[in-house]
Order: C-alpha cells, then structure tokens, then sequence
C-alpha cells in the first residue's frame, strides 16, 4: 500500500536544494561584480576623437589582464612556475641531501602524489653516509631495486672495512665497485633527474655530492596488458587497463612523462573499504575540481562498492537525469589525453575501467581514434555519429510519426509501396515496431549472456527471425526491417556504452509519446529532453558546455580541427593553464615568425 | 540547478528576446499588415523596426539608471507600491496574453492541418506540458534549451524561405507605396504591439552582463525586426497581394506549397520542429516571466511556487477565445495595436519620476 | 523518489489512455490521386475520384511468395458521385468505400471544359482552404466529361498512376505547348488584376485515327504542329489521355482555348519558357524546314506606357538556341549565312507572337501577364485598381521586338548534297 501523504509531497513546494557550486560560471560572458556599475561602456563616448569611421574594439581588453582563475589561484600558479623554471634553467644539484629532497619533493608534489617514492637510506659505511633513492612505484622493478641497489648499498658494501682511508670519493666508488646495475649514469641536474625519474630509472642522491647516480631499473607493463574490448580503434595504441591499479597508473604515465602527474590514494566505502586512485596534472586540473572529486570520494559510506559502475552511480549529480554523467574509459591514451585537458580520472583497484569526471555531452560522443586521424575524416566520422544518435534515438518513433499521423509528407510512390506492404500485416504499425524492438532487445542481451561457444547460432536464430521469417509470415512490414536495423546499426556506433544504454530505453518513451501525438510528441519530447540535458551538471560543469551554456569554444568539440589549430584546454574546465601549445605550433613553417612569438605564449 | 542566481550570457539573452519576439513570425502574423499595407505591406515592419527601437532604448535608458534591478523593483522604488501594481499587472496582462495566445493559435495551426481529428486541448497540454517542465527548471534552462534550439531555429527557418524561391514574383512589388505613406505608417503604428515583447529584457536584466544591456537589447530588436520582415516579404512575394491577405497563417502556406520536385513535395512537416520549438520556447519564457513578475512583486525570492499558477492562467487565457478568428482577433486588438504605446507611458512616467527625484536630490 | 519512478511510469501508461486521435493506418486509408468534376445529371456536379489500388501497385516484391505482379491488375479504380459539392463527395465517398478517403496526395483536379465555361469560382473555393489539397497540385481542364477523362486514362509506363498525371505535366519543362500553371499560379492568377489565369487543356484520343478510312484530301500548305491542340493531335498509338494547348479564363469563367503555338507565345512573353523546338520554312526553299531549338536568352523586357486612352507596350525579347536541322542543304552555318536562318526564325517567332496578341486581346484575357508591367507606372495600389487594365488591355497597341541568335550548329558545320 503505497504512501498517499508520499505522493501529495510531490506536488507541494520544496524550498530548491542548494548545491556548491564547484565552479565559477565558464560563461562566455562573465558578469563581473568588480566591474564599474556605473554607466554601462555603451553609453561612453570617446570624447575630443573626431570619427575617423575606423571602428573601435568592441571589448577592450587588458594587456595581460588576469582571469578569474588566475586570480583565485595565484599561490598555485605560481609554485607551478617555480618548478618549471627550476625545470628548465637545467639547475644543478645541491650539496646537501635536504635540499636536494625538498626540491624533489615539489617537484613531484609528494606527499600528495602517492607513486613518486623518496626512499631514505644510508650507506654501510663509517660514518654512515646519507642517500635517498627515488623512483616511481609501479613502472620500476622493485626486486631489481632491492638486489641491485638497495642490498649492495646497505649491506655488502664493505665500506666499513675501508673506513680508514680518507679523503676517498665514496660517489666514485659507489657508482665503479657498488652496483651491478648494467646501465649508470652521473646526472648533475634536477632536469635531467626529474626526465630519468619519469623514464622508470631510480636515482641515487649521496649526501655531500651534487651530483646523482641514475640507474636503469624500468618495469614498464607492456603486453600481457590486453587490447581494449570495447573502445577498438585502428589507428592508436592497442592496450586496455588491467585490474591491478599499479600497472593502470603505469600506463597513463607512460603516455604523460611528467612530474606534476599526481595520484592520490582515497579510501571508499565504510565495511570494505576500497582503494581509489585519483589522478590529475598538478598544474592544470582545477584544485576545486580534484577536492570536490576527493570529498564525494571520501564521503561514501557503503556497503560494497567494486566496480566504477556502482562508484558511478555514488558520485554522479544527478541519477534520475536520462545520461552519464561521467566518462569510463579502459584506454589509457584516452585518460592521458584527458588528463592533459585539465579533467580527473579515478581507477578502482581491481577493476580495469577509469572513471574520467567530469563528462559533456559532447565528449561521450568523441572517440579518441578521431584525433588520430587527419582532420577530414576525423570530422566526417563525428558527424556521422550524430547522425546514427539521431536515429538511434528517434528513427522508430518517426516511422510510427511518419506512417500513422503524417503520412501526407510520404511522396506519393513510396506511400504507396508502404501501403501495399502492410496490406497483408496485421497488426498496426505501432505494435510492428514493439515487437520488432523488443525482439532486437531480446537478441542482444541474449548475444551477451551466451556462452561463446553456441554464439553462431544466435546469429542465424536472429538474422532468420528478424529478417526474413517475420517478413514471410507478414509479421511485419519489409520497411520495418530496414528501420529497425539501421536503428540498432545507430545505436552501436555511440561510442560511449553507457550513453547508449540509456538512448536504448529513452527510445521507447519517444515511440510511445510519437503513438499518442505523431511528430509533436516527439518534439514536446525533444524539448523537455534539452531542458534537462542543459539543466544538468556533471562535477559542477554544465553538461552541454560549450554549446549551452555557450562558453569560449575550441576546434574540438562538435566538429574535429586541425591538430594545431587546438590550442586552448576547454574554458568549462577553468584549468590552471588555458593555453595548451603557442599560437604557432608548427614553427617550421614560419620560422622567424615563431621567435617573437615564443616567449608571450 | 544548482546555482541560486542564474547566469545568462549575451547570446543567450539575444537568443530569448529574438524568439520572444518573433514567434508572431510562425502564427497568424501579418493578418492585419496585408490589409493595411496592402502589397507594400514590407515597408510597414521596416517602420516598426524604428518604433521598436525608441521601445528598447527607453527600456534600456530606464534600466541602466538601476544596474542590476528588475523592472518590478525600479518601478516600486521609483512610483511607491500603490502605482507599482497598476504596472506589475500591465507586465503580467502582456506575458499571460502572449502565453495564452500563443497557446492558442500554436494548438489551432497543430489542428488546422496536422491533427485533425485530435481534440485541441489534448495538443493544447501537450505544449503547456513541454514549457512547464523547462520554465520549471529555471531561467537558465529556458535560455540554455533556446540557445542550443536556435540552430535549428534559424536554419529552417531560412530554409523556409529559401526553398519558395522559385515561386517569388517580384512584380508583386508594384505599386512601389502599396496604400500610400499615410496608410503605410498608420499600419506601422497600429502595428506597433510587435515589440511589446522587449519588457522581458526588465524581467532578465539582473541575470545579464550588465554592460552589456545595451547591445542585447538592440541586436535581439534587430534580428527580431529581419525575421518579422521576411516573413511579410516573403508571402507577398509568393501569393502577390490580392490572394496574401486570404491566408490566414501564411508561414503554414510557404511551407505547403515548396515542391522540390515530384519526391520533395508536401513538406510542411519538416518545418514542424521550427514551429513547435519556437512556440515552446515562447511559451515557456511567458511562463517564466509571468512567474517571476508575481514573485517579485510578492517579494518572494523564488518564482517557482507561480509557475503553475501561471500555467493556469495562461490555459485560461488559451481557452477564452471560442474559435480561432476570436484568437487572431483578440491577439491583434490587445497585444499587437497598442500595446507598445502603453508600455512607452509606463516607462516615460517611471523616467520622469527618475529625474524629478534626481533634481530634488540634487538641490536638497 | 520511489515515487517519483513510479509517477512518471503511470504517467507515461496513461498516454496511450489519452487515445490516439489522428493515428490512422495508411492501409486503412482510400488514396486519392485525382478528383474530376463535370456538370451533374441527377445533382449539381458528378465528381469522379481516381483511388489508388496499393496492392497491385507494390506489386510482386511486397507480397513475398510472388502472388502474380501487375499484369490485367487494375492499379486504380473510379468512383463517380452526384453531389451538390466537391466535399460533399468525400463523405459520399465513405458509404461506397470503406476506406477513409484522403485527399492530401491528389495530384490533379480536373475540371470538364463544360463545367468550366460556366464558372468555377465556386468550385476551387475549397482548393485553397480545405487543409487535404495542396497548392502544388494541377488544375486541368478536359474537352470531354471528367469522369470519362480521368476513368480512361490508364497509365502504360506506370503502376502508379500519380506518377503518370506528375510526369505527363511535368514536360512543360521541355516543351512550349504545356502550361507550369500549377493550382498555386491559377489560383493567385485568378485573384490579381492585370493577368488573367489559364490552365493545361487536355482531351482524351481523337475517335478517328489518322489512317482509319478514306484519306482525306491532304491541305495545300503544311499544318504547323503547334496549331493542333488537346483532343485533335493526328495520332496512333499511347494512352488515351493527350495534354496541349491551354484553358483561358476571365474571372473564373473559360472564355477560349490557346493552341500550342499561342500558349508557346504566351509563355515566351511570361518568361517562363525554358525551351522548345521551332520548325520554319526555309527562306529559300518554302517546302523544306530549318528546325532549331530555341531558348530564351534574358527575361523579356516588357515597357507599358500608359496613354491618356490606352496603354502602349513595348515589349523586348530575346532568345538563343541550336541549329538542329537544315533540310534544304543550305549551308546556313557559314557566318554569312547565319544572319538569314536567324531572320527567318525571329520572323517566325514575331508572327506566332503577334497571333497569339490578336487574339488574347479578342479575347480580353492577358494571360501573358503584360498587366503586371503596367503596375510600375502607378505609385499606390488604388490607382492601379482604377485604372482597370482587363478593360484597357483589349485596346492597347503593342509593339513586339524579337531577337534570335543561333548560337550553335550541333555536331555538322556544313552539308554535302546528295550525289
């Protein structure tokens, strides 16, 4: 017996659920508070300046004028540049063992990053000397490390015995007699040590020398990682997360060999807590999008939670919205690409799919292979596939629209061809197109539970079902066919699963509302759709950004640009750094051009 | 949803007033031009333009004396609470008469050639339907859902046009002055309700850039003014003058009669989506609008609890007229003939108040 | 929010309840293809509606087990009604077919010469309101009784006998002797001053073929083929049904008919003749023929000075074309002989322009639209309404200017006589 008092509720006023906002609005157009107030720039006239007809810059802007974010994370922004400078000036090492620690530890934002490891150890000499070891868990091996670096330092050295001898270069002799690692090198920078670092090599710093031991210890998880099941591309690298977190981590930095790439560890769940990965570039994923991701990580109290679908569904903002809210993704390239936009990805131990938040409508229909092929096809294939979207979610309820309330619109030969068609069917049109998509639902949730083994006959089953018998016993109308199968052809080439899934069942409500109203329930439908879509957000990011709200566009999101021409992140993101390669990115073409230019950008 | 204040950019505000303008453009728009204008009926929306802009600049001159305040609350400020709600229901007898009308005459072109047999209320919820939804959602997702429709807006309404070409006849142009200058402006004036729709720029004004205002309101005015054009100019072309003023919707009639050949004929159901959007869009900022005007000048922060009510209202409305010639009628005797003139008092009164209190100011 | 699904899943349940009003199968609809009207017997009009029979027109691929394709099937059949009006046909129609009827695809409505010549103002009163009829559809006028029109005219290349009433008007764009008058241009023809409207004429086969019987005597001269019209074209063979020539209305009555070469005149001075094919003595040879195609080179320019008594109009056109055929063996291709095929053909344009002039203005309509020339000299539309050019246009003197330039020659540029 259901509540009554429940349902009146639904009808009564509740006060609006206010939600943090994570983001400020990624409007092309801020309104600015700090702005004058006063008289609105339309009204000033440039006084005393006779028109000379040249028209006057519609938005002055300010030379080298903050944004908001800029503003808001000055500290940030500027530790960042601190680091690349130290980068990039190629600064030497330091003497002391504590300053070179510290300045790795910016460097690779430890604590906060969890697989950069600075590992603390002394000599077996007298006196002992001071060292640290630094690696990256994960794309190392550490039985290597242990053998080759950690057991002959700490314990077969035989220092000791040398202990008498003075003024001796233990450097020299660590890196001649010590270890038997096959490669060394002296690095004598922090460039270098960070490259090598990222590379999978272990460095050694010895207290008292500024220079470091680089030695080869790299572990990268190559094949035996599988290639991926469900995001197949041609073009691009053929490898899939695995369910161990460590070798999924691996891979993404693999593709972004870099030192702000950071992973933070969250605990998830309440009875059987999970490990939660989450990954993000230091310096240009929003702080407030990485602690919002963090907090809802870190505030699930559940039972259970194994599989990022279930960890989807905790963390998404809205769960009764009809679309995903975030991406999941089993490639690795695809991460890092996101990543490098300035978005968080989240692994699950024990589960090989990346969580990437957060998620527009236009990236779920993106697929990465359309960046690895040149722009023409690139943006050919992406049209297409909104067009298989539009099918796959209203060409069945456009037949039925079509058939039985519009059929004046059908041209005279074709109407008629249906009309002789149908003669012989007896149902009418609107149970045709049930039966035939409840059937086609049928065959493919059957095709995925069926053993591989007896998998052909499936096939034969469905073809001979849907096709020809349902046409032979005038089950259904020829025509039908073809829409029912282009309809399913549309819905596989969404690119996201999820996505798809949910355009499955939204197809249904449209073939209903296109049963009671023809085309204006569909439209009615449509309309409703948007608002929702427009209204919703995903980790405080409008979910039909950058069309509505309209925010600074790229070359990227509906059509596919050329590469160079992408150089800004998108502006919805408010990443720290918006800017993502220089105006002109292929200076070979103009060469001097690209001198003057370098250093403002 | 989430955001207590809504945002919306320039482009989406252009995007709410071009389509609270113009969805005259798709109903019976032009009726009453023909008849007055006679085959230089283009002339007349050319003069409204003018008018319409005096409308906007005197809105926008009003609003940027208060940044960031409603028509609802300057008005209050400026004429106290007594004279105040003389005005608020002027504001709301132009959104719910819009609402309801569109309601109306967007329900009658669903029956008048593509459901025939369906009961009119039945198309009638669903429309109402569709807008409270959106309205429901708020300012931003009204302006969102417009601006992400506006694409397809524009594109087929273009397409419109540019499929009957072949049909235009340019010697429909002739006589050049159509009824005589004198019947041309007096048809402008009568017809000069067309821009009424700009007061939803006082409603949103607080959600906008403010230094913008200007821009919005004189480029929606503008883009509203060449669509309202082509769509007079256009028929004229096609039906030539005598035949034109015979129509009833002529939007409908371009629609049925483009023939793309013997496979490309009877297609106004293409251009159903540039209808429907169009009026759900309308409908839903009436929707809004009227909402809001309530519940500001309840005082109340939220303008949710009247969004039914002014669903309600605006269904009342819809179904008041008892046959279409009534709806046209009524659309054309209280919105589009003077209406403007109306709001232009309203809006001289609130700026002689303004500066009679600014000298005061000035001299205590 | 358990409630919430499950309010949505009732609400969604219910829509069905709301029934389904307009939803209609097309299998249980009757489709019209034309509609013809005639005077009545028994009431005021008899119309004949032509309705598609699907089955036989999707023929064997639809059916699957190949139930026999086209063959003696009948594609349409004929239902003729006594009835006060056009619409009150389509209820009539309910108690003899029992499918709903449903005009939105009618392609033709045809109008016997009979019935038009007493005025068909009444009739094509609901061709522009009722929401089933389309603009884009023809209006044509047959010699004979509609219903015996439209019931014989059985398509040979088609299943479809839509396709067949399209395609038949749709050869206005190759030949002068068909009207692109559409309802559309009738119907606003009809409606404005300064041009009077006109529409396909059309006759079924002639009852005696050319070779049946005693020859008669062959005339002297050559009958030119444009001064043959609907209902009197010498042939064998085809359809029954045969379209040329045009209807000419004032005010809604039929007042005459134009043969080929007059509707060609006409639509060449309406500019809207795409091509045709001219055939004209040879200046030096009268027995033999210069055939050449001819295409209009710009829009005509056509000048209406309005006189204190009549109008005076001048009218410019210009035309381009081929030289198709040369008879004779003349080599008119050489440049210097060029100038005398284009004179004989501009001679032959003029002469079946000025015929054409007489006798529209004999007749009173200006079906060539000269009128909508006129409205230039007025400044608003009250004068022109005054001015009252249907009573003017018979008086006004009109000079015709013609320019015709061969352009090319085909694929000879000479011919070399018969040894």
């Amino acid at each position: 017996m259901p509540n009554w008092k429940n349902y009146a509720s639904l009808f009564l006023y509740h006060r609006p659920r206010e939600q943090p906002s994570v983001f400020a609005s990624g409007l092309e157009d801020h309104i600015s508070d700090e702005q004058p107030a006063e008289t609105p720039r339309l009204f000033r006239r440039q006084k005393g300046k006779t028109s000379s007809g040249r028209r006057k810059p519609r938005r002055p802007r300010q030379v080298g004028a903050k944004t908001a974010i800029e503003k808001k994370f000055h500290l940030e922004l500027a530790a960042d540049q601190a680091i690349d400078r130290l980068l990039s000036d190629k600064t030497g090492l330091a003497y002391s063992l504590n300053d070179n620690r510290e300045v790795l530890a910016k460097i690779f934002r430890v604590p906060k990053n969890k697989d950069t490891v600075l590992r603390s150890l002394s000599l077996a000499s007298d006196p002992p000397v001071k060292a640290l070891l630094v690696f990256i868990d994960g794309i190392t091996d550490s039985l290597l490390q242990n053998l080759a670096i950690l057991q002959p330092l700490m314990l077969l050295s035989g220092l000791r015995e040398q202990a008498g001898k003075q003024n001796q270069n233990i450097f020299e002799l660590v890196k001649e007699a010590l270890l038997p690692n096959n490669q060394i090198a002296v690095v004598t920078n922090f460039n270098k040590a960070v490259e090598d670092i990222l590379n999978g090599n272990s460095v050694l710093f010895i207290d008292g020398y500024n220079q470091a031991l680089s030695l080869e210890t790299r572990n990268w998880p190559n094949r035996g990682v599988s290639p991926p099941q469900i995001e197949a591309v041609i073009r691009g690298p053929q490898e899939a997360f695995t369910e161990q977190l460590r070798i999924n981590i691996a891979l993404v930095r693999k593709t972004i060999r870099q030192a702000s790439l950071v992973t933070e560890f969250v605990q998830t769940g309440a009875t059987a807590t999970l490990q939660c990965a989450v990954t993000y570039m230091d310096d240009l994923a929003n702080p407030e999008l990485v602690q919002e991701v963090k907090r809802r990580l870190g505030s699930i109290k559940a039972d259970f939670i194994q599989e990022t679908g279930m960890l989807e569904q905790m963390i998404e903002d809205a769960p009764f919205y009809p679309a995903p809210q975030v991406l999941v993704s089993e490639r690795p390239d695809r991460v890092a690409a996101a990543l490098m936009e300035g978005k968080v990805a989240v692994f699950i131990n024990g589960n090989p799919f990346a969580v990437i938040v957060p998620a527009t409508f236009f990236t779920l229909m993106q697929s990465p292979e359309d960046a690895y092929v040149r722009w023409p096809f690139g943006t050919f294939t992406r049209l297409i596939r909104y067009a298989a979207l539009f099918l796959a979610l209203l060409l069945p309820a456009h037949y039925v629209a079509i058939v039985a309330f519009h059929q004046e619109f059908i041209p005279t030969d074709l109407l008629l061809a249906i009309t002789g068609a149908r003669e012989r069917v007896p149902f009418p049109s609107i149970v045709e197109v049930l039966i035939m998509e409840l059937s086609f639902v049928l065959l493919r949730e059957a095709g995925l539970r069926i053993p591989g083994t007896v998998g052909t006959t499936l096939g034969i089953v469905g073809a001979l079902i849907l096709g020809q018998a349902a046409v032979a016993a005038n089950i259904v109308s020829p025509i039908l066919i073809i829409v029912v199968a282009v309809t399913a052809i549309g819905t596989f080439t969404i690119p996201d699963y999820t996505f798809s899934l949910s355009i499955r069942v939204l197809r249904f409500a449209y073939i209903l509302l296109a049963t009671v109203m023809g085309l204006l329930g569909i439209l009615v439908g449509v309309f409703i759709h948007l608002g929702l879509l427009v209204s919703l957000k995903s980790f405080g990011v409008p979910f039909m950004a950058p069309v509505a709200p309209v925010t600074r566009k790229g070359y990227d999101y509906f059509l596919r640009g050329q590469v160079w021409q992408q150089e800004k992140r998108p502006d919805y993101l408010d990443p720290l750094k918006i800017r993502r390669q220089p105006l002109i990115s292929r200076r070979w073409l103009y060469p001097h051009r690209a001198e003057d230019k370098s250093d403002k950008s | 949803m989430s955001q207590q204040k809504p945002v919306v950019g320039e482009s989406e505000a252009v995007t709410l007033l071009l389509t609270f303008l113009s969805y005259k453009v798709f109903l019976a728009y032009g009726v009453f031009i023909y008849s007055e204008g006679l085959n230089a009926s283009w002339i007349i929306p050319l003069i409204n333009t003018l008018l319409g802009l005096l409308g906007v600049l005197l809105l926008i001159s009003l609003l940027s004396k208060f940044p960031g305040q409603d028509l609802v609350k300057i008005g209050e400020v400026l004429s106290g609470p007594y004279l105040n709600m003389l005005f608020v229901l002027f504001y709301l007898f132009i959104f719910l008469l819009s609402g309801g009308l569109v309601l109306r005459l967007a329900a009658e072109r669903m029956a008048v050639g593509f459901f025939v047999d369906t009961p009119i209320s039945l198309t009638t919820f669903f429309f109402i339907a569709g807008a409270l939804v959106v309205s429901y959602l708020g300012l931003e997702a009204v302006a969102r859902t417009a601006r992400f429709l506006l694409g397809i807006l524009i594109i087929t309404a273009m397409a419109m046009v540019i499929f009957t070409i072949p049909f235009w006849q340019f010697h429909a142009l002739y006589p050049l002055w159509g009824s005589g200058p004198w019947g041309l402006l007096k048809g402008a004036i009568k017809n000069s309700g067309d821009y009424v729709q700009i007061l939803f720029l006082g409603v949103i004004y607080p959600f906008i850039p403010r230094d913008r205002l200007k821009a919005i309101g004189i480029k929606s005015v503008l883009f509203a003014s060449f669509f309202m054009f082509l769509y007079i100019l256009v028929p004229l072309l096609i039906f030539t003058y005598p035949s034109v003023t015979e129509l009833a919707m002529p939007s409908i009639e371009m629609a049925r009669i483009i023939n793309l050949g013997r496979f490309g004929q009877r297609l106004e159901v293409i251009f159903l989506p540039v209808w429907v959007f169009s009026n759900l869009i309308t409908l839903s900022i009436a929707l809004y609008a009227s909402a809001a005007v309530f519940a500001r000048a309840f005082k109340l922060n939220d303008y949710r609890p009247f969004v039914l009510s002014s669903a309600v209202f605006i269904l009342v409305i819809a179904s008041l007229p008892e046959n279409v010639s009534q709806a046209i009628y009524y659309h054309y005797k209280y919105l589009t003939q003077y209406s403007l003139s109306a709001l232009a008092l309203i809006l001289l009164i609130l700026h002689s108040v303004a500066w009679i209190r600014g000298k005061e100011e000035s001299k205590g | 929010m358990k409630q919430t699904v499950f309010l949505l899943l009732v609400l969604l349940l219910t829509l069905p309840l709301a029934s389904c009003y307009d939803y209609s199968e097309p299998d249980e609809k009757a489709w019209v293809l034309a509609i013809g009207m005639d005077k009545g017997k028994e009431n005021k009009l008899t119309v004949t509606t032509i309705i598609a029979v699907p089955k036989n027109i999707a023929g064997a691929g639809g059916g699957g087990e190949g139930g026999g394709g086209g063959g003696g099937q009948e594609t349409f059949f004929s239902v003729s009604l006594e009835v006060p009006s056009l619409l009150s046909a389509l209820e009539l129609l309910d108690a003899v077919v029992d499918r709903r009827p449903d005009l939105s695809h009618t392609a033709w409505f045809v109008f016997s010469r009979e019935l038009a010549e007493e005025g068909i103002e009444a009739y094509f009163a609901p061709l522009a309101r009722f929401y089933q009829f389309r603009r884009s559809a023809n209006i044509i006028i047959c010699e004979e009784q509609a219903q015996e029109f439209l019931s014989r005219g059985k398509p040979i290349l088609e299943d479809n006998v839509s396709k067949y009433y399209q395609l038949q008007q749709q050869a206005y764009q190759y030949t002068e002797f068909i009207p692109n008058d559409t309802l559309h241009q009738f119907y606003i023809k009809s409606k404005s001053p300064g041009v009077a409207a006109m529409a396909p004429l059309a006759a079924l086969k002639k009852e005696k073929p050319i070779n049946n019987g005693a020859p008669s005597p062959r005339p002297e001269t050559d009958i030119p083929k444009g001064e043959y019209q609907a209902g009197q074209l010498p042939r064998q063979g085809s359809g029954e049904i045969e379209v040329m020539g045009a209807a000419v209305f004032r005010q809604g009555w039929m007042v005459g008919t134009l043969n080929g070469d007059e509707l060609g005149a006409a639509r060449m001075l309406e500019g809207t003749l795409k091509q045709t094919i001219k055939d004209i003595p040879d200046p030096a040879q009268p027995d033999t023929y210069l055939i050449a195609m001819v295409k209009p080179r710009q829009k005509p320019q056509i000048k209406v000075d309005i006189g204190p008594d009549y109008p005076q109009i001048s009218i410019e056109l210009k035309f381009e074309g081929d030289l198709l055929s040369v008879q004779s063996g003349i080599n008119y291709e050489e440049p210097h002989m060029l100038h005398i095929a284009e004179q004989a053909i501009t001679q032959s344009l003029q002469e079946d322009i000025n015929k054409y002039l007489a006798k529209s203005q004999q007749l009173g309509t200006d079906v060539a639209g000269l009128g909508l020339s006129a409205k230039k000299n007025f400044r608003t539309w009250p004068e022109w309404e005054a001015y009252d050019w249907e009573s003017k246009y018979p008086l006004a003197s009109i000079n015709v200017n013609v320019d015709y330039r061969l352009r090319r020659i085909g694929l000879l540029h000479e011919t070399v006589p018969l040894r």
